[in-house]
Formats: structure tokens, C-alpha cells, sequence
């Protein structure tokens, strides 16, 4: 299994995994043809997808889907709720390809195990994924207001993580955001911070090599290497030293991170 | 009664009235962006209206990146080297040193000699830039310069020198960051201009001030467990019309004030 975080940010985000035999795009949240820049960077083809999984509705993870799912006649998969509530915002997509992937499920594709759970954010239901084969595993989880113990036990023990480490509290609170949008942030349903992500990541990681992706960091209120430095120190005072078996790696608003094998 | 008459009298009215009203609408509307106009020069209006001058040199500067540092432990082997001085480090993190024989400072009113004579006779010296003398305590404070700029009021990036009756030199301590880091973003910096004119619209800067110096350093924005994020901030030095000076520090990013509680009285504590 091999995966690249296309592009994660407010500005959109997108998450590419394949294995041999199939290839997913989790989310489609910038134009398409920002998204068709992004598979060539990686040197990989939209038509030869399998499926689109759309996590929520919010803009940033959707304002490409419903031109890719026209052009490509790509799957689309999504829970009901979240169907509904991007009806109006994607345009027609044909019902053939139209799936549901209900919260808390499995779907298999040949030896691919895709699995969903519930996250905390201000959307009508949202949720993200975790991809197992062959006993490896990859958790993709942002967009969540805090990290439940039943998250937790969905991603613990992952071999790869695209954890979301938002924003740094400091930075938010002195920041120019209107005091409505900070509480949104920092409330239960919206992003999590990069000491709370840390608190979390040394409660899910194993002692063996594991890679975590820092994403979904806000252009605002949060910087690569502060939010590096922050998710390495908080971990050390959680006794996890990085470098060992765990390393952390930064993702970019508009540049693919290099295609790694799980 | 004729109609017609009637019609094209109406007709005539209506028109003489619509470009009545049309006329009285493009004089409004002038005179609305005249004020508009008049407006945005306010500012430098009011501040010269206030006569607020400035006699600080403009400072270029459109880009620059956030900073880090880490707090610095100091061990005995790296001051073996120096001499004529007992150095004791207090919490492994300050150094407090005695010159066995003061040194004489010279011109307290000359700031580069003050900041030679830190280079030469302090231990790391040339890493700090004076900040500020305080002729009657015989003291003065010099801030720690990462990316060649001052780091305002950090308790851990720091040096203060203390001299006798004769100005010499008989003690200083010090703190420091090491592990530098330039952070990879830069970000657009409000101009020199637009922090006063920030600092004016809030009141901060009374009429009859000069504005005497504005300078680019840093602040902490962010305290994490090891390791300080400092942002780009102005440093505005104003004198007011009794001759004394204020110091006023904006972030370069946000343009908010940054308000030191009482930092220099702490020092003065210590």
C-alpha cells in the first residue's frame, strides 16, 4: 500500500493511497485542475481511480468532486448525511456513481480493508478512514475537534498516520481571527491543536517504525516548523523521542508529498 | 380637455424633473468621494495636525521569517577560556561575572562603544545590542540579536552590565538562546509607516511627540516546552514634547501592540 498527501490545508485537501490493484483519492478538495497537477506530480492518472471517499462537505474537501466524478466517471463514495448535504454544492452526479459508505463500516476491495469512523468537527457527519493490508495500516484523521478514546482505538498501532496539527493555540488566540471563528476552532468540533495532536499521537504509536504526517495546518495560525517543533516537543515530554522509530513529516497546501510505501 | 396636451405636458415635467433629480444624485455622489478621498490622507493630516514628526530613517523592510531559539545551558568547560573575570553560573542557565579589575567604559552617550565594549569583555558579547542605558541605576541593557536583529524583553536573551562611581565596568550577567532556527515562511511586513499610524489610531502616541527611532527585532510569540517562536516586531522610540522617550513594540505581521508589562522595572528588581 502507498500513499501521497497531495494537498492539505484550508485552502483543500486531497489524500492519494493505492495498492496494486486499486487506487483512492480521499477527498477532492481543490479545482480539478489543480487536482490533475497534483497526480502528475506523483506521476499517477485520476483515470485510473477506483473510487473517491469524501470525508464532509466543507469546501476544502469537495470543491473538486463533482467536476473530477463528471470528467472521469470516478465512484463516489460517502456516508447519507454527508450525500445530503453536498448535494447542492457538487452538482449532478450520475446515481451510477453514487455509493454510500456508512459511518463505522468496512468496505474490501481485493485485499484492500477501508475502513470509516466518526470524527468531531462541524459538519453534518463527518468522518475519516483507515486503510489496512496485509496487517499494515494507515490512518488518515484530521478535521477533528479533539481525539476520542474511540478514535483512538480505531487508529492506534498505525504504521502511518496523516494527523491533522492545526493550529498553535498562541498563534490563534493573538491572531486576527474574529473571537467567533477562534471558539470554533478551538471548540470540540473544530481543529486540533498541535500539543493536543502530539498528546494523542504518543497515545496511539507503537513502539515500531512509524511515519506521521503533521497536515491540515491553518495558514494563519500555525507554521511547518513550529507546528514540527511543538508535536516533537510535546512528544518528548510524553517520553516518545522522534527520530527513533517515529519521525514526523510536513505536508504542503499545494505540493504531493512523495509517494511512500506503507 | 386635450389629452394630448395633457400627455406631453406630463411628459415634459417628468423629464425636467428626472434630470433634476439625476443632477442632485452626481452632486452627491461627488461629494461623497470627495470625502472619501479626503479620508485616506487623514492620517498623515491628523499626524501633522498633532504635529507628530518623524525623524526616525525609514526602514526597508517587505519580508522576513519567524525565529526560534532554545534557552542556553552554560557549563564551566566553554568559560574556561576566559580570564580576569570570576563567572558563576546561577540555574545553569545565567552567567554572573565579576571583572577582578573594573574596566573603564568611556562615552555612555556613544552606543556603538558601549556595544564594542560588550564584544570585547563579554563573554559571547557580540551576539547583544544595546537596548537601553540607565544613567542613575549605572546600568545598562543590552538585548541577544538572532538573524541580526534584537530579541525585545526575553528574560532568556539578555545582558546587563553595571558600572561604578568611576564608569567602570565591575559586573554583568548574562542569559542566552542558542539552536537558532529561521523558519522557512516569510511573511509580508506591515511597513515602519503603517505601525505608527497603528499606534496613533489607538492613542498611543501623544501630540507634539518625534518620532525618534523604528527598528526591526523580534518578540515571542509563541513559548513552547523547550524551545521560544519569535515574531517580527517594530520597535517605535517616541519623544514626547517633555524630552522623555517611550518605547512602543508592534507586530510587523499582525499589527498588534505588544505591551511588555513592566519588563525593564523586573530587570531593575533583579
Amino acid at each position: 500500500m502507498r500513499f501521497s498527501v497531495l494537498a492539505s490545508g484550508s485552502s483543500g485537501n486531497a489524500i492519494f493511497v493505492e495498492n496494486d490493484e486499486h487506487a483512492f483519492l480521499v477527498d477532492a478538495g481543490l479545482s480539478g485542475r489543480k487536482m490533475e497537477e497534483l497526480f502528475a506530480s506523483v506521476d499517477r492518472s485520476m483515470k485510473n481511480l477506483s473510487g473517491i471517499l469524501v470525508t464532509h462537505e466543507h469546501s476544502d474537501h469537495i470543491k473538486g468532486l463533482g467536476v473530477l466524478a463528471r470528467k472521469y466517471k470516478v465512484p463516489i463514495y460517502a456516508n447519507a448525511k454527508t450525500w445530503m448535504a453536498m448535494e447542492h454544492l457538487v452538482g449532478n452526479i450520475p446515481l451510477e456513481q453514487r455509493f454510500h459508505f456508512d459511518m463505522e463500516t468496512v468496505k474490501t476491495f481485493g485485499s484492500l480493508d477501508i475502513q470509516s469512523f466518526a470524527v468531531s468537527h462541524d459538519a453534518v457527519d463527518p468522518m475519516f478512514y483507515v486503510f489496512h493490508e496485509n496487517g499494515r495500516k494507515l490512518v488518515l484523521i484530521t478535521d477533528t475537534g479533539y481525539v476520542s478514546d474511540r478514535m483512538k482505538g480505531h487508529i492506534k498501532g498505525a504504521d502511518s498516520f496523516v494527523f491533522e496539527s492545526n493550529h498553535d493555540v498562541g498563534m490563534l488566540q493573538m491572531g486576527r481571527y474574529p473571537w467567533s471563528i477562534k471558539r470554533r476552532i478551538l471548540s470540540d468540533v473544530g481543529h486540533v491543536s498541535n500539543e493536543d495532536a502530539a498528546v494523542a499521537m504518543s497515545e496511539v504509536v507503537e513502539q515500531k517504525p512509524t511515519r506521521i504526517y503533521l497536515s491540515h495546518l491553518s495558514k494563519d495560525n500555525n507554521m511547518k516548523d513550529l507546528a514540527r517543533m511543538s508535536v516533537t516537543q510535546t512528544l518528548e515530554s510524553c517520553g516518545i523521542v522522534t527520530g527513533e522509530f517515529l519521525n514526523l513529516y510536513d505536508t504542503d497546501a499545494s505540493k504531493a508529498t512523495e509517494l511512500v510505501t506503507v | 380637455m386635450d389629452w394630448n396636451k395633457t400627455k406631453t405636458i406630463f411628459i415634459v415635467v417628468f423629464l425636467i424633473l428626472n434630470v433634476f433629480l439625476y443632477k442632485l444624485y452626481l452632486n452627491r455622489y461627488n461629494d461623497a468621494l470627495k470625502v472619501e478621498a479626503l479620508s485616506e490622507t487623514s492620517i498623515e493630516e491628523r499626524l501633522q495636525a498633532d504635529n507628530i514628526r518623524f525623524e526616525s530613517n525609514p526602514v526597508d523592510t517587505v519580508n522576513e521569517s519567524y525565529v526560534s531559539g532554545n534557552i542556553r545551558v552554560y557549563t564551566n568547560e566553554e568559560l574556561k577560556s576566559i580570564k580576569n573575570q570570576t563567572i558563576e553560573i546561577v540555574d545553569t542557565t545565567k552567567l554572573v561575572s565579576t571583572f577582578e579589575e573594573p574596566i573603564a567604559l568611556g562615552n555612555l552617550e556613544n552606543r556603538a562603544n558601549l556595544n564594542e565594549f560588550v564584544s570585547k569583555h563579554v563573554f559571547e558579547g557580540s551576539s547583544y545590542e544595546l537596548f537601553e542605558v540607565d544613567v542613575e541605576a549605572k546600568k545598562a541593557v543590552f538585548f541577544q540579536t538572532i538573524n541580526k536583529r534584537q530579541i525585545f524583553f526575553n528574560q532568556n536573551a539578555r545582558l546587563i552590565i553595571y558600572w561604578n562611581e568611576d564608569k567602570e565596568v565591575y559586573r554583568y550577567e548574562e542569559t542566552s538562546l542558542d539552536e537558532h532556527v529561521i523558519f522557512e515562511q516569510t511573511e509580508n511586513l506591515l511597513t515602519d509607516e503603517a505601525a505608527v499610524e497603528g499606534l496613533y489610531k489607538q492613542n498611543k502616541i501623544k501630540p507634539n511627540s518625534i518620532i525618534r527611532s523604528i527598528n526591526l527585532g523580534y518578540s515571542t510569540l509563541v513559548q513552547l516546552t523547550e524551545t521560544q517562536v519569535f515574531a517580527p516586531t517594530w520597535w517605535v522610540r517616541v519623544e514626547l514634547q517633555d524630552g522623555t522617550e517611550e518605547d512602543y513594540f508592534v507586530n510587523a505581521v499582525e499589527g498588534k501592540i505588544i505591551e511588555f508589562n513592566n519588563e525593564l522595572e523586573e530587570i531593575d528588581e533583579e
